[in-house]
């Protein structure tokens, strides 16, 4: 174990990304005593000073300036933080264990119910999400919640794929032919032997997914979906920057703030869990071991 | 010329001018908008974007005189019948009075095919109109001045006189004799040229009968069934026509790549003639994205540009650019106050007077409405959404009418009043309980939203057990909750289909009007007084009609007033010659046969007649 | 082979019925009056009021029983006819056929540095694991993803078209759009790139290629990322598997050993994702296509969605069925070319 921390503590981008995330951690914790909510039982409600749409630079009041619409974007920007853990960590876990689930199901039985689990996984990929999302939106309102259901509907077919094609290239590796002429159980086999090391595309999947659910919901935002207008959440933030991005006449940055601060959360988070995801992998990854 | 010498004519003359620096393909006016046609068929247009491009195409019988939204001029046809001139006589049978309005049509008119206009065409234009009716769209008004005001639609019409009867009368309506066409208006001549016969209006434009016929649509057959046979949907598409439109207008359809853009180019068989400067070709691009659009704008790639009012602090200044300001709209918005509600509205959620949510009949007490006007802070609104280019309603009825409108501030922005008239309500009892209600919105726009967060700001401001909240919704599920009658509040808004004081006092205080209809506030007293309004013919009369249902309106707090908005256009410096009417100013629709470019000129014509505010600054 | 590829085309119309009942089944959790949505667009149209919508709900068999809804639509596609598409304004069948090329011109101009890049990338950030080119490549690439596209977008649009003046918006300026509407050009593929040079006309070709390079630009910097990692880790896993220390000892020279026997089998998971992102570039990239003013299938699809016009997005769901098992069996048949193990069953 301790070989293992060692390992992560040494290499420098694995301290950087570890670093980060702890940042980001420790600002999601302190949200309420340095962002304190105007509104009691909405924290995520953003709270606005007036009805402007021209966004304000910093000032003392606003300590990182207001987005279009007058929403403080510091108070966004904290409170994002906890969004941003949240989406990322509840879709992409949700979506990684159906995914992983159907895939090795798929995989370990082949023939017959392979193909049909397949030609599911082919369905929910031709399926527009947008449709789903829209649908959702209509019926149950916009909301962060909902678009979190419409992703996850939408992510865990990546990780079926992968974790299928993995398990049956591993099959036939001699490990497992190995253990199969020794007569463990084929259960067994997928268990111990070939899911834990199929891993490892999973493992960079999820590390890219988890920093980019926020980008989804951004895209989501985007197109007029995601959370509802004023929520804490860095992509809805980036996405009020939009028409403001270009600046004013003569001065190209004169809203340099409004896509800068939430921008730069959002590519450090983006980078901490990539990086955090690489170290662990080059750590832990058996075939990994003994290299430089 | 061949077609492909002419491009590449264009094309040489258009990067010969780009080289020397000059004005960006002269002869082509290149429109940045966000929404584009529906259809090209001036029967079922009823959206701005299919107005403006109609509005190049196709023509009418008559059209505003300059500056006048009152005075009209001949066009196709050649005089305005009136009664001095003996063109109008009024008459009576036993369906009731009548007026007999006799137009002489124009010679030596084309349209795009070399057809030559005929008063057959007029007839036939008209008598579609009454055939097919399309559902949801603006022939409604037709069928006002034809049948009456309480006709609204074909049932409406077959419903009073049967089949047999509608055809008969249908046919009557418009008859052809000579080289004239009479209309036979049971409804109020005074509506007749505003709604239905001028340049602006489009659902009256001339269509050629022949063409027409040929290309698929009704053949002026009459044995059929009304209502039923020929009678158009919704979609814009409905109608054969709608995307090979032949017109008598100055510009023709050239290309129309669905979503994308219209292709408009000169017709030059155009009765008026192209003595003058003229652009050759109309482009108008449709581009959603605003920094895309403004990009393009500043760097010259789009002429006229659709500049949301929020942004246009990032253009002032721009090298370039000229913007025209300070004309007032012909629209305006309220908050309405809706009574009776849906029991099982989700926007009162307990339903009851617990402090828990809000009867369905909250609003039948006078003073929880009054109390509702005097938290609706209109300054702040027109200040900060409107960037101060508004300023707060007086009524319902837009400024733009002048002397019809009922020119006092009744309520305003008061918490003192506020308070004093919750604490009135219900005996009391509202102030001690409280209550819970939700403030609905359709989203996409921000000015709705916003209108409903002051409410919400304001009135939970004075009462901490007043709690309300704002939430929005997509126009799919708004539909629905506005058909089941679930809002209790709600922000409406309603542009000009023609420039006349019915058309804003009957939808929004006529018991069977748009709005008050959903909002159940509607007496016969002043539903009298609404038509006596649509046949005034005495401008003091009509004045003093609209001050009383004003009055009414105002004293019983029905509908919040908010602010009446002034608009702002934008354009390039080399666009020579633009012009608004009333009509037409608040969406940008123009005449595109008056415009030119150069690097020299008069610029945007100012009216200062019609629009007293009206100024222009450039870079 | 034969045989499976067979097998696999069967299954297509079993995923496509799929697809849409799923979505239609989706839907029915509006009412008919949320369906209405997309033909009255604006109060003004509700003149009537609440019995008028109901009297275009009736029009449109929007209450039908789905069964019935389903079916009617089934029946109108056997028969060639996808519907009208309103936020179109043209046949569904048109709609998408139109945008088509656009966006396949724009995927095939992406996908080439996307993919080759990014192999590229991967391969070299992980034959130097570790070292300042392993770190530098890795955080270039990532911040690129970690971008929203739009950010990227307009900032490349102002910075190369509003200062610039290089690369504008659009797919072509009016000059060279009406050389191409004109009778002297053919329009062979619709391709714009390709037709110009069958046309042998110089001018729209630079014309489209001018529009072309940013919006590619943008998609491949936000793409590279995604490849390059994978490329990365199955090419460290690959570099230790026992054939390459084998073909090492043999003396093979280290190059061969990388790009010979490592990065072949590196390729196969790349493979997948390389076909996920080829069918995800097609049904469009709706921001790229909406901050670049493009037309194309992403934009179509997505206000299909949004405005719920109904038959555009069963039409999309169908084209998209198909592109995606199309995709799909192709990568399945490259894996079996790259590695022989894998049979296919």
């Amino acid at each position: 174990m301790l070989k293992i921390l060692k390992k992560l503590l040494t290499r420098p981008l694995s301290v950087a990304g570890f670093l980060l995330l702890f940042a980001f951690i420790v600002i999601a914790v302190i949200a309420p005593w340095i962002a304190p909510p105007q509104f009691e039982h909405e924290p995520y409600r953003i709270p606005r000073d007036g009805y402007w749409a021209e966004p304000k630079p910093p000032s003392a009041k606003h300590i990182l300036g207001t987005a279009e619409g007058q929403y403080d974007i510091f108070y966004g920007v904290v409170w994002g933080t906890r969004t941003a853990f949240r989406v990322g960590i509840i879709v992409t876990l949700s979506g990684c264990l159906i995914g992983m689930v159907i895939g090795s199901i798929a995989a370990y039985y082949g023939g017959l119910i392979d193909e049909l689990l397949m030609r599911i996984v082919d369905i929910f990929y031709t399926l527009p999400f947008l449709v789903a999302a829209m649908v959702l939106t209509v019926v149950l309102g916009r909301s962060l919640e909902n678009s979190m259901i419409a992703l996850i509907c939408f992510t865990w077919m990546g990780y079926a794929r992968v974790l299928r094609s993995e398990i049956l290239r591993i099959k036939e590796l001699d490990y497992a032919q190995a253990a199969r002429a020794v007569g463990a159980n084929n259960f067994r086999i997928l268990l111990r032997h070939i899911i834990p090391n199929a891993m490892y595309p999973i493992f960079v999947m999820v590390s890219m997914n988890i920093g980019s659910m926020v980008i989804a919901v951004s895209t989501l935002s985007f197109l007029g979906l995601g959370a509802e207008i004023g929520y804490a959440d860095w992509g809805q933030m980036i996405s009020l920057a939009r028409n403001w991005m270009l600046g004013s006449a003569g001065n190209a940055t004169a809203y340099w703030f409004t896509v800068v601060c939430p921008g730069i959360p959002i590519v450090l988070f983006v980078l901490s869990w990539n990086l955090v995801g690489d170290a662990l992998r080059d750590v832990l990854d058996p075939r990994m071991r003994g290299t430089r | 010329m061949r077609k492909s010498l002419l491009v590449l004519t264009i094309l040489l003359v258009g990067v010969g001018m780009c080289a020397f620096g000059q004005v960006p393909y002269p002869g082509t006016l290149r429109i940045g908008a966000i929404s584009e046609a529906v259809t090209l068929d001036p029967v079922n247009a009823y959206d701005t974007s299919s107005g403006q491009q109609l509005l190049q195409i196709y023509e009418g019988l008559l059209a505003y005189a300059p500056s006048s939204i009152t005075e009209y001029v001949p066009w196709l046809a050649t005089a305005v019948p009136s009664y001095d001139n003996g063109l109008v006589v009024a008459g009576e049978d036993d369906f009731g009075a009548y007026t007999l309005v006799t137009f002489p049509i124009r010679e030596g008119v084309y349209f795009h095919n070399g057809n030559v206009l005929d008063p057959g065409d007029v007839e036939y234009t008209f008598e579609r109109c009454l055939v097919v009716d399309p559902a949801g769209g603006p022939q409604w008004m037709a069928y006002n001045v034809f049948f009456g005001l309480d006709y609204n639609s074909l049932a409406d019409v077959v419903d009073a006189f049967g089949q047999d009867g509608a055809k008969q009368k249908i046919q009557e309506a418009v008859e052809v004799s000579g080289n004239n066409v009479t209309f036979k208006l049971y409804g109020p001549f005074g509506l007749f040229y505003s709604s239905l016969m001028n340049d602006r209006t489009y659902w009256g434009y001339i269509v050629d009968k022949a063409y027409s016929i040929t290309n698929g649509a009704w053949p002026q057959d009459f044995d059929i069934e009304l209502g039923v046979d020929w009678k158009m949907g919704p979609e814009g598409a409905a109608s054969p026509l709608y995307d090979i439109p032949n017109g008598t207008g100055p510009y023709m359809l050239n290309l129309w790549l669905p979503v994308e853009q219209v292709i408009l180019e000169k017709f030059d068989g155009y009765w008026r003639g192209w003595d003058g400067d003229h652009v050759d070709f109309m482009i108008t691009f449709n581009i959603s994205e605003w920094s895309t659009r403004r990009t393009m704008f500043e760097a010259g790639d789009l002429d006229i540009c659709y500049v949301p009012r929020q942004y246009m602090g990032q253009l002032i200044g721009t090298e370039g650019l000229r913007t025209v300001f300070g004309y007032a709209a012909a629209g305006n918005s309220g908050v309405m106050l809706i009574n009776d509600v849906n029991p099982e509205s989700q926007f009162i959620h307990s339903g009851q007077l617990d402090g828990k949510g809000v009867p369905p009949d909250f609003m039948n007490d006078i003073d929880v409405r009054k109390a509702f006007h005097y938290a609706f802070d209109a300054a702040t609104y027109a200040e900060q959404i409107y960037l101060g280019e508004a300023v707060p309603s007086y009524s319902q009825l837009p400024i733009i009418f002048g002397d019809a409108v009922y020119q006092t501030y009744m309520y305003g922005f008061d918490l003192e009043k506020a308070e004093e008239h919750f604490r009135k309500a219900y005996d009391g009892q509202l102030w001690d309980l409280g209550f819970k209600l939700t403030l609905e919105y359709n989203i996409g726009n921000d000015m709705r939203r916003v209108s409903m967060e002051i409410l919400e700001a304001n009135i939970e401001s004075l009462n901490p057990k007043f709690d309300l909240d704002v939430v929005g919704l997509e126009w799919a599920s708004h539909l629905p909750a506005y058909q089941s009658r679930q809002m209790m509040v709600y922000r409406s808004g309603w542009g000009a289909d023609y420039i006349h004081p019915y058309n804003f006092i009957q939808p929004y205080y006529h018991s069977q009007g748009n709005f008050m209809r959903v909002q159940g506030f509607g007496t016969p007293e002043t539903d009298a007084l609404i038509a006596q309004i649509g046949l005034a013919t005495d401008v003091a009369e009509l004045n003093r009609l609209c001050h009383e249902v004003q009055l009414w309106a105002l004293e019983g707090a029905y509908t919040i007033p908010m602010v009446d908005p002034t608009g702002r256009t934008w354009e390039r410096t080399w666009v020579q010659g633009r012009w608004f009417h009333s009509m037409g100013a608040s969406s940008g629709n123009f005449k595109a046969y008056d415009v030119w470019k150069a690097v020299e000129g008069p610029g945007f014509i100012l009216d200062n007649i019609l629009f007293p505010g009206m100024a222009s600054e450039e870079w | 082979m034969t045989t499976y590829v067979l097998r696999r085309l069967i299954m297509l119309p079993i995923v496509l019925i799929g697809v849409t009942l799923l979505i239609f089944a989706l839907l029915q959790l509006l009412s008919p009056f949320s369906r209405l949505a997309m033909f009255v667009t604006d109060p003004n149209q509700l003149k009537q009021g609440p019995e008028q919508l109901q009297e275009m709900v009736e029009a449109l068999g929007l209450d039908d029983p789905v069964w019935m809804q389903y079916g009617r639509w089934l029946n109108q596609v056997l028969h060639g006819d996808l519907g009208w598409s309103e936020s179109g304004r043209q046949p569904v069948v048109t709609a998408i056929l139109s945008r088509l090329p656009g966006t396949l011109e724009l995927a095939l101009f992406a996908v080439i540095p996307v993919i080759f890049g990014g192999i590229w990338l991967g391969k070299i950030t992980a034959v130097h694991q570790n070292k300042p080119l392993d770190h530098v490549g890795r955080v270039v690439a990532i911040v690129g993803w970690s971008f929203p596209t739009f950010v990227l977008g307009l900032l490349a649009l102002f910075v190369f078209y509003g200062i610039l003046d290089w690369f504008p918006p659009g797919r072509l300026s009016i000059a060279a759009a009406r050389i191409v509407n004109s009778d002297a050009f053919t329009s062979y593929t619709k391709l714009l790139t390709i037709d110009a040079l069958l046309n042998g006309n110089w001018f729209v070709l630079g014309d489209a290629l001018r529009h072309l390079i940013m919006p590619v630009i943008t998609l491949a910097y936000l793409s590279w990322a995604l490849i390059m990692r994978v490329m990365r880790s199955s090419m460290l896993e690959s570099m230790r598997q026992d054939y390459v220390t084998t073909a090492r000892a043999k003396g093979q020279t280290e190059r061969i050993v990388i790009n010979k026997h490592a990065r072949r089998n590196a390729l196969l998971p790349v493979t997948t994702i390389a076909g996920t992102m080829f069918a995800g570039l097609m049904s469009g990239v709706v921001i790229t296509e909406t901050v670049f003013n493009r037309p194309g299938l992403g934009r179509f699809a997505a206000s299909a969605a949004t405005q719920l016009d109904i038959p555009s997005v069963l039409g999309f769901a169908l084209f998209n069925g198909i592109l995606f098992v199309v995709m799909n069996l192709i990568v399945d048949l490259l894996y079996a070319y790259f590695d022989p193990r894998v049979r296919l069953e």
